[in-house]
């Protein structure tokens, strides 16, 4: 049961239907975030499930490593993401002294 | 292998690894505290990297570790520690029907996902004993071979964003000059 790759694709689902949820109800722009985090992590595992159980499907004709390439890309634009978007959050909150999002709402510079 | 009940060994940790993750990633969004919400986010990410182990994918479950856990958990508690102080308290659920919308929302992403999980098309995904799987070397022959172009647009949007965190960070020093 448990090395099917439904246990693992309603793990992705469940993960990235909380991160939606807290993306959307959440004021802290650290803590959406951490929720857009957790829905790259969801189709990370979406991807390498499906890149798994699929090598012996004969209409498939990918390589066995082609789902986890494109989770290596994934991780590589989250890093780039945080990176930038802390920066972002860091530099708002050296101006303005605010973390509330709904506070960022002009663009006025 | 050694058995638990009807459950095997192997089994009762993977299900205990995707409840670890699921409750880790329910913590996130719950937590009063963006520390705390950060210490549940490596928790989850190290639940997600098991994951890749059981998944048999060695190489993405050490970099999971290296580089979310790692490093970007690094960055992350970095902001958190340094805008947290002065944050006004946050409240979980305000009366302006946002959060009731939230868990609609998430609760409808949830339903249409697996509803495509219940469609039939699963049935072409078979469990790969014996067939040739991702090993570190087929990676790494992959990523180097029919994806070198995409890997190549990875390193130059780490240079962007290399640049524009320093001029993010450094805006004051250059705006003096």
């Amino acid at each position: 049961m448990a090395s099917s790759p439904e246990f693992f694709l309603v793990i992705s689902a469940l993960v990235f239907s909380i991160g939606l949820t807290g993306l959307v109800i959440r004021r802290n722009p650290l803590i959406m975030f951490m929720s857009i985090e957790l829905m790259l992590n969801a189709s990370n595992l979406a991807f390498v499930t499906f890149s798994r159980f699929s090598v012996k499907n004969p209409n498939f004709h990918g390589g066995p490593s082609d789902g986890p390439v494109f989770t290596f890309v994934v991780m590589t634009i989250a890093a780039a993401e945080a990176v930038v978007g802390l920066g972002i959050i860091i530099t708002i909150f050296r101006n303005r002294h605010i973390v509330d999002i709904d506070a960022m709402s002009e663009l006025k510079g | 292998m050694k058995c638990t009940g009807n459950l095997t060994m192997n089994e009762f940790l993977l299900i205990l690894a995707g409840l670890i993750t699921i409750f880790a990633a329910v913590g996130v969004i719950v937590s009063k505290e963006a520390v705390t919400s950060a210490l549940f986010l490596t928790v989850h990410l190290l639940g997600v990297g098991s994951l890749f182990l059981a998944l048999t994918h060695q190489f993405l479950a050490v970099a999971q570790l290296l580089v979310y856990a790692g490093a970007v958990m690094v960055v992350f508690l970095f902001a958190v520690t340094t805008l947290s102080p002065n944050e006004p308290p946050v409240k979980l659920f305000e009366k302006s029907g946002v959060s009731a919308a939230g868990v609609v929302a998430g609760l409808g992403v949830f339903g249409a996902l697996t509803m495509g999980l219940k469609s039939g098309r699963l049935e072409n995904l078979h469990d790969p004993s014996g067939a040739e799987l991702s090993t570190v070397q087929s990676f790494a022959m992959d990523l180097f071979g029919p994806y070198l172009l995409p890997f190549e647009g990875t390193a130059f949007l780490l240079l962007v964003a290399l640049i524009g965190a320093m001029i993010l960070g450094g805006r004051r020093q250059l705006g003096d000059g």
